[in-house]
């Protein structure tokens, strides 16, 4: 099975989460920040979300193992404009063949979701959480 | 003028043939393709489909790596698609959308070798409306170029 577009959208929000579990205080900063941030993982699964207040770096490779499509490379650059709602556009690299995804998301209730019950509960559990995959959904596909 | 009007009509339709024949050629080759992959036999033929460089990536034991031979599986219904040549080499662009009715564009770099037409570099854009549908064919490099320049 493909993974879909909308695997691959609550796999974005996952590294968003994965940076803001690591760092909650300069992850807020820097996703808050009007202007632009971005978030890459490269070939050894290291992963770095930056923005003009910092960057965090930490481990993709267990987010992008689970959508299992052998992706090598991620590339996604997000535009605060101001108000919470942060628009991006993603690289997906699988070697001969990229994919491309942007959309837009309320990046607090992003925050708001993994400061919870429910995002505590998913990352306990270490593998895939139903209810946590559609919060994030939602968020994504709002 | 009566004499004359029979050949002008046959050159005019053997000229649209040819034009048709020539512009159909990427589009039956996605077919084709497309096809191989619903009816489960991509893996197995994959080399008439796909160039050696586009198959460097693929390992048939590692069903991760078949994603590369399924890209078509995204698009569930056409809507349009466009194409050009620039000798051995031409780029389909497909404008579709995908099973849950959200729009997307399929562009395919193909080679030409030994008369097949073989994808050698894919990229496939998830768009977030139809007013962002392809309006003429694309080469995948060239796509992929303009998005990074527009993440900078």
């Amino acid at each position: 099975m493909n993974p879909t577009r909308t695997e691959l959208k609550i796999t974005i929000a996952k590294l968003v989460e994965v940076a803001y579990s690591k760092d909650k205080g300069l992850a807020t900063k820097i996703v808050r920040a009007k202007g632009s941030f971005k978030l890459t993982v490269d070939q050894n699964g290291d992963a770095r979300l930056s923005g003009k207040m910092g960057a965090i770096t930490f481990s993709g490779s267990e987010t992008l193992d689970k959508i299992g499509a052998n992706i090598k490379f991620v590339n996604v650059s997000f535009s605060n404009g101001g108000s919470s709602n942060i628009k991006y556009t993603a690289m997906i690299d699988i070697k001969s063949a990229k994919i491309a995804i942007s959309g837009s998301f309320d990046i607090e209730k992003l925050i708001t979701s993994c400061s919870g019950l429910l995002c505590r509960a998913a990352r306990a559990l270490k593998g895939r959480h139903h209810a946590y995959d559609m919060e994030l959904q939602r968020i994504m596909e709002h | 003028m009566k004499f004359y009007l029979p050949i002008i009509l046959s050159l005019l339709f053997s000229s649209c043939a040819a034009l048709k024949t020539d512009t159909a050629q990427l589009y039956d080759a996605y077919n084709k393709l497309s096809q191989e992959v619903k009816n489960g036999e991509i893996v197995l033929n994959r080399s008439e489909y796909f160039t050696t460089n586009y198959l460097k990536e693929v390992n048939p034991n590692d069903k991760n790596s078949l994603l590369l031979l399924k890209l078509s599986n995204y698009i569930y219904k056409d809507v349009s698609h466009y194409q050009i040549f620039n000798n051995n080499m031409g780029c389909l662009s497909i404008n579709g959308i995908d099973k849950n009715n959200e729009p997307l564009s399929l562009h395919v770099e193909y080679n030409k070798k030994n008369d097949a037409w073989l994808v050698n570099y894919v990229f496939l854009s998830f768009i977030e409306n139809r007013s962002a549908y392809t309006k003429e064919a694309i080469c995948p490099r060239d796509v992929e170029k303009s998005i990074l320049d527009k993440m900078q």
